[in-house]
């Protein structure tokens, strides 16, 4: 009996009034804080978004070597990069705009016919050069070929 | 009774205690508030937070292969799948002189060779496909290959009489298999597993990385792919066929499903010698590069090599031919047409999204 009855005493003292209000210290603390969270991540996200449309970045790489990475922004004029092996010889072009294969000693030409390299995501292999050149972005979100899917079927 | 009165006495006393500390309830209140705030937030951004993930790009079975795998044993994952998958190129690559095609290649009836179990299972799998599909993929057109000189530095249209004699070839059935991983061919006869061995590989790679600690895998095998996560979507493109660097549609795959996606198309290797393009996939009947109003065939399911073949099949066949093959074998598949128009399975409806200037139409 005791026990019960102490119990619901207890809990009764526990609990707080029904019709209590925010003070306007209250308020301005959740206020406060509330806005500083919102600052941060809206300069994250604008950080976040200012670097994806920026940054793109050319990878040359042959056997897995990386010839050459550079922000397109740095080619203030065109040029075309040169590559001679003992598999044969390429010629790329270069631009802050685009980037494509001029010229190739291979056979198939499949890496001509790959065309103007712009938004990052898009490549151009070629096997028997064992060439590849890439554009990349800047952010995290490299991998994802023109930004929207995870892979290629081709 | 004497502790049951100590521990109300104890707890009146505990609530005295906190009461001043937080005067009003408000103020608890609002902390409780804030401090529900920040932590949702964190928990969002720890959300965006990449997991380990690790890729590797190599040249290998005269491609160029990409393995990505994310989760905890990523490093590991991919170094394995890598070691692996060159093992079995050793194997299967009809242009190593010392694989076991190569070998199966010079045998003879007299002087069978004796094959690992997994090059054993894929020419029995070869088999099967070529008898599923009539013939229309054929592990033995090596022969014709060759005349094309396709795979090196001298693509040609060939002599039309060397061409009639070469297709006399052509036929999986003059691949002999025998008891205990033993095999011959007839003489004249060659086995490319091309059209297969990329797809099996793939399967073989996804069962060993299964066995790691991963969230996702993605195994790009030179435009076959392999994908696994354990929750999210996936988004797969199929390539289009008229320009490069670009889609024609995309497939998203849902978590927890192994999925292969796998195009046949010959829009990359081909060559033009007077005018006219010969592409790289023949036409196992006449020993020509096959030219129909398909551009490519995207077969989509969970047997790699399965869709490997069939994809090749489909592509040499007419187009209705091919809807009705597809129907037959009950495959999902995408065949990508030269006016335009996606002909999906209709199996694969809310899946397949037309990306601008594509249209889809469904077939059952």
């Amino acid at each position: 009996m005791h026990k019960t009855d102490g119990q619901s005493n207890t809990s009764t003292k526990k609990r707080p009034p029904r019709n209590f209000r925010f003070s306007s210290g209250d308020a301005f603390i959740v206020g406060a804080i509330v806005l500083c969270c919102a600052i941060i991540i809206g300069g994250l996200f604008i950080h976040r978004h200012i670097h994806k449309d920026d940054a793109r970045y050319v990878r040359i790489t042959q056997d897995g070597k990386v010839l050459l990475e550079m922000d397109l922004r740095e080619f203030s004029e065109p040029m075309e990069y040169r590559i001679d092996s003992d598999r044969g010889h390429m010629i790329i072009y270069l631009s802050s705009e685009k980037v494509y294969i001029k010229e190739s000693s291979c056979a198939d030409k499949i890496c001509e016919k790959e065309g103007e390299l712009t938004s990052p995501g898009d490549g151009a292999v070629c096997l028997p050069n064992r060439v590849v050149v890439q554009i990349v972005s800047g952010n995290s979100d490299e991998g994802n070929p023109s930004g929207k899917v995870d892979a290629v079927a081709k | 009774m004497r502790s049951v009165i100590w521990k109300r006495h104890n707890k009146t006393a505990n609530s005295k205690k906190q009461r001043p500390s937080s005067s009003r309830p408000g103020r608890s209140m609002a902390f409780f508030l804030s401090f529900t705030f920040i932590f949702s937030w964190i928990f969002t951004l720890s959300g965006c937070k990449k997991t380990n993930e690790k890729s590797l790009s190599i040249f290998a079975c005269d491609t160029y292969i990409t393995l990505t795998c994310a989760g905890k044993d990523a490093n590991k994952a991919v170094k394995e799948a890598s070691d692996l998958l060159l093992k079995m190129e050793a194997k299967f690559s009809r242009q190593k002189e010392d694989s076991e095609i190569a070998k199966l290649n010079s045998s003879s009836e007299k002087e069978p060779v004796t094959l690992s179990e997994d090059t054993y299972y894929l020419l029995q799998m070869a088999k099967k496909y070529a008898e599923e599909t009539g013939g229309r993929f054929d592990p033995t057109i090596a022969p014709i290959m060759d005349l094309w000189g396709f795979g090196t530095d001298n693509m040609h249209v060939p002599n039309r009489q060397d061409i009639e004699e070469a297709v006399k070839n052509v036929d999986y059935r003059k691949v002999h298999l025998l008891s205990n991983h033993r095999a011959y061919v007839e003489p004249g006869v060659a086995v490319d597993l091309g059209g297969v061995a990329k797809g099996f590989i793939g399967d073989i790679l996804m069962q060993k990385l299964r066995n790691f600690n991963l969230k996702k895998i993605l195994l790009d095998l030179g435009g076959n792919i392999c994908a696994w996560t354990s929750s999210s979507e996936l988004s797969i493109g199929v390539a289009s066929p008229i320009s490069p660097n670009s889609l024609c549609c995309t497939y998203s795959l849902s978590g927890n499903k192994v999925c292969t996606v796998i195009t046949s198309g010959a829009y990359e290797r081909y060559f033009v010698q007077d005018g006219v393009r010969y592409g790289h996939i023949m036409d196992t009947r006449t020993g020509f590069p096959s030219d129909t109003d398909i551009l490519s065939v995207t077969i989509i399911g969970s047997d790699g090599a399965r869709g490997d073949a069939y994809s090749t099949a489909l592509f040499t066949v007419a187009p209705t031919d091919a809807k009705t093959m597809a129907n037959r074998m009950g495959l999902d598949c995408i065949l990508c047409m030269d006016n335009g128009t996606l002909w999906v399975s209709s199996s694969l409806k809310g899946k397949v999204n037309a990306q601008d200037g594509w249209t889809i139409e469904y077939f059952d």
